[in-house]
């Protein structure tokens, strides 16, 4: 989780960044909203459930990740659940997982007693663990906690010698018994609300679902806390396939094309710190639905075989490089056409103070030229990487967090409406969210009470506020007030 | 020599990390001061145990799948762009364009009057040399 907050902290120009919250059915009926770190379902007229969908805190630091089913009787989520004891969570995460750990336990407290023994003067968990460990093992440091959690005297008597073994062995105790696992939901609503748990670790998160629209199959992210590495990968709804379909990534951004077998989707080449990104597709569908089989299979002799065939994986096919924000967003649109922000700027250029500005990028449908969306300059915010395009790809709203503005461009003529004023000192903390192709729902302030509301502007020009009644305390977090970034660099 | 020293060099010839004339002067050095090759032998041996440690558990690795290998114009399109340091470059090249784009240069637009968005410019801090961005007051410029 580390590189993925990393990653989304990282936005160019600000330290805060707008976060999902409100989740449309692909019908407009009714969303998913999080109230206090809970999704619950709200219809169309603005009534909510009081019981959350599921009783799990979501991280409103990370994107929640919710994708509704096309038939929008369910929701594909990812989240964590909090355990305390590993008698309770062993049963929970995968076979391999579990015996790589319990693998360890003998070998942990070896490990704790080397690294006392080459940092006796280490003040922190961190510094301890990390002098004996050259790369950051997860397994090794759940082995130590479940060798705390049964015996947690001998640790005791191990940190004991450390010049600050009294204040680690404090800290110790505050880990202790909190085993957090993360998990992949799928939650059907119809006939009766029904969770399934597609997948659980201790030691992978899961980021960003988005299930298929045209197949019972779905993509994800999956995020390894030690290596700091992220892998996108396909499974089906029953959670018995998957496929990883690249691994490596810097960035966290991919689409379903229209056909819902192939992905869009970017990877950065050097580092996470350049914005320079790759951006390809890859048909990882076979035609009746399932994931791809894997294009290499290991023989017996330890030698992997290549194996063609219209069921296996093929290289993803590169269609570009682009210098995408920071926290990119590709979204196919229903034309087949992959739109993304770019810098409107181009090369060479003579260094000068020139003042930032980014437009929007479309590479058509035969995936062969670009064009750039004929916005105007101030049409737009520095950065764009705040924007949500319209179910039928017509329209793009945009937000930023330096202001709490609200924009709306037209894809074709580039024509950008604002359709909600910055207010001062007020910033934008909630994404944009399509009910439909015609009405937006985003978080606005109401002038009167000066409280955030979620309004739904409609493409005639009406608006209406959605979140009347609701209780203060669910509004706070949409938009916050602070004081003006005046002069603040960021480099 | 003090002891972090020790540590660090012993740690470092461990992994490989000192030249061959490093090592060579390092293991000359131990030689000839007992009371550090003692502490040099604690260090190897805590190595030794952690190293066991993680082997008790470390499961065979899969034969690596070859990396993605990346075609030359991508390559030299993006060692470009990483010269502009800060992403200010052709925000796109399409897939099979040989030939870097046309140089165009475009006249300046009037910068919308109602903008609502917050204004950055690119500037070069005297200190560093390094590129920053800097917020503009949106009363200070309108082109």
């Amino acid at each position: 989780m580390k590189k993925y907050l990393l990653l989304a902290s990282s936005l160019l120009l600000c330290s805060c960044y707008p976060t999902e919250r409100v989740f449309w059915s692909p019908k407009g009926d009714r969303a998913l909203v999080m109230l206090d770190k809970k999704l619950h379902l709200v219809t169309a007229a603005g009534q909510f459930s009081p019981e959350p969908l599921l009783d799990i805190e979501l991280d409103e630091m990370v994107f929640p990740g919710v994708s509704w089913l096309p038939d929008g009787g369910g929701v594909l989520l990812s989240a964590h659940q909090r355990f305390k004891h590993w008698d309770e969570v062993k049963s929970l995460i995968s076979t391999e997982e579990r015996e790589g750990i319990e693998r360890l336990l003998p070998g942990a407290l070896k490990m704790l007693e080397a690294s006392v023994a080459l940092s006796p003067e280490a003040d922190s968990i961190h510094q301890l663990i990390g002098t004996a460990m050259p790369q950051d093992r997860s397994d090794l440091k759940l082995a130590l906690l479940v060798s705390y959690e049964r015996d947690p005297e001998n640790v005791h008597q191990i940190l004991q010698s450390l010049k600050h073994g009294t204040k680690i062995i404090e800290t110790l105790r505050s880990f202790a018994n909190d085993y957090e696992v993360n998990q992949l939901h799928v939650v059907r609503f119809d006939p009766t609300p029904q969770d399934t748990v597609l997948m659980s670790s201790l030691i992978k998160s899961y980021a960003i679902p988005k299930a298929s629209p045209q197949h019972s199959a779905f993509a994800c992210y999956e995020l390894n806390k030690a290596e700091e590495n992220i892998t996108l990968f396909v499974g089906n709804l029953e959670g018995k396939q998957r496929i990883d379909i690249a691994k490596d990534l810097h960035a966290l951004s991919f689409d379903w094309l229209p056909d819902g077998r192939q992905l869009v989707y970017a990877s950065s080449e050097g580092s996470n710190k350049i914005s320079i990104h790759l951006i390809h597709t890859s048909t990882v569908l076979q035609g009746n639905g399932e994931p791809m089989k894997q294009s290499t299979e290991l023989q017996p002799d330890g030698h992997l075989v290549t194996i063609k065939g219209a069921d296996r994986l093929q290289a993803p096919k590169l269609l570009g490089t682009a210098i995408l924000s920071d926290v990119p967003r590709l979204t196919a649109l229903p034309d087949g056409k992959i739109l993304f922000a770019t810098p409107a700027i181009s090369l060479p250029l003579i260094a000068s103070e020139e003042e930032l500005t980014w437009q929007f990028s479309v590479i058509e449908s035969d995936q062969k030229s670009i064009s750039s969306i004929p916005t105007k300059p101030g049409d737009l915010p520095a950065g764009l990487g705040f924007f949500a395009v319209s179910p039928d790809g017509k329209w793009i709203a945009v937000v930023e967090n330096a202001t709490d503005a609200v924009a709306v461009v037209d894809v074709a003529s580039g024509t950008t409406q604002i359709i909600s004023p910055p207010h001062p000192n007020w910033h934008c903390e909630t994404m944009p969210s399509w009910k439909s192709a015609t009405e937006l729902s985003f978080a606005a302030l109401d002038e009167a009470s000066k409280q955030p509301q979620l309004v739904l502007w409609s493409t005639d020009g009406t608006t209406k506020t959605w979140s009347e009644g609701w209780p203060v305390s669910t509004k706070s977090g949409w938009l916050s007030e602070r004081k003006p970034e005046k002069g603040e660099t960021t480099e | 020599m003090n002891p972090k020293s020790i540590e660090a060099l012993v740690i470092d010839d461990h992994l490989g990390e000192l030249s061959p004339e490093a090592s060579e002067l390092l293991q000359n050095y131990l030689a000839t001061h007992p009371e550090d090759l003692l502490l040099a032998n604690k260090v190897l041996n805590t190595i030794k145990i952690a190293q066991q440690a993680l082997n008790t558990s470390s499961a065979p690795l899969p034969v690596a799948p070859p990396r993605r290998t990346i075609p030359t114009w991508v390559a030299k399109a993006a060692a470009v762009i990483l010269l502009t340091a800060l992403g200010a470059g052709a925000g796109f090249i399409a897939g099979r364009s040989q030939s870097p784009p046309p140089v165009v240069a475009s006249a300046p637009q009037k910068w919308r009057t109602d903008s609502p968005w917050a204004r950055y410019r690119i500037t070069t801090d005297p200190t560093h040399g390094k590129l920053s961005l800097v917020r503009i007051d949106s009363t200070d410029t309108q082109p």
